[in-house]
């Protein structure tokens, strides 16, 4: 049984090992280059952000130089739209040591006119709400 | 085949959920596969489906009548993507003829079609584990 073209499914987890990478080099930029425009990250349980909040919210933590490590544990891919499950954590350094944080997050991507996929919903927690 | 129902959805996530419910509770898969788009991808039978596998794995479960009953936890939505995550529970017939309780949680992905209407591509139920 064929689910999704494999090619598409592919293009899908490069896409998030390129986020991984972005992210992990603190350039917020090109962190946001990953997302659509009107994208929605839930950092914060059941308090989405989109827009300027979303990225200076981001730019914000970056500067914070926090490490990224995700395992994708379920891909679901059709022509223009992905749900993934991702195991992560994001070990951040502080004063103290390193702060982790970690979770089950179930993200959709959604790919653009462009043929590139793009973070269209960030839920870092997934189902956990 | 009679169909009643308004298979509209709407902006509200609500709306939708009762859209859902009704559909798959009318038993009839031709009604409940109307919500989805054609190359959806659903998880809702226990395996991963799409295509004409997709509709007549759903079509073959709603004959044998499972009662849905389901809240929805949390939406998020973008200009023309949604995410909704919502509790279900299921009352169906096992294997075995006896009376089955299925409960989880589902997190349901719609888009926008090219009419601008809502649709069902991605379904990704999953059963609580039992005693949890």
């Amino acid at each position: 049984m064929t689910v999704a073209s494999d090619e598409l499914t592919e293009e899908v987890l490069a896409h998030a090992e390129n986020y991984v990478r972005a992210f992990n080099s603190g350039d917020a930029a090109a962190v946001d280059l990953l997302y659509t425009e009107d994208a929605v990250s839930v950092w914060e349980k059941g308090k989405p952000v989109s827009g300027a909040e979303r990225r200076a919210g981001l730019a914000e933590f970056l500067a914070r130089k926090p490490v990224m490590k995700i395992e994708i544990l379920e891909s679901y891919v059709i022509s223009d739209t992905a749900l993934l499950a991702v195991d992560w954590t994001i070990d951040t350094p502080t004063s103290q040591g390193t702060e982790r944080q970690q979770g089950i997050g179930v993200d959709v991507l959604r790919r653009g006119a462009d043929g590139r996929w793009r973070f269209a919903i960030d839920n870092p927690y997934g189902t956990d709400i | 085949m009679s169909q009643a129902l308004d298979l509209t959805l709407t902006d509200d996530p609500h709306q939708q959920n009762d859209v859902f419910t009704d559909a798959f509770n009318s038993g009839e898969g031709a009604v409940f596969d109307q919500l989805y788009r054609s190359d959806a991808i659903s998880n809702l039978t226990g395996t991963t489906l799409t295509g004409p596998e997709r509709t007549r794995a759903i079509t073959e479960f709603l004959a044998t009548r499972p009662k849905l009953t389901a809240t929805v936890r949390q939406t998020y939505r973008t200009g023309d993507t949604m995410l909704l995550i919502v509790d279900f529970s299921v009352e169906a017939v096992g294997a075995d003829g006896s009376p089955e309780k299925l409960d989880g949680r589902c997190t349901d992905v719609l888009v926008r079609d090219g009419n601008g209407k809502w649709i069902m591509a991605i379904d990704r139920p999953v059963m609580h584990t039992p005693n949890t």
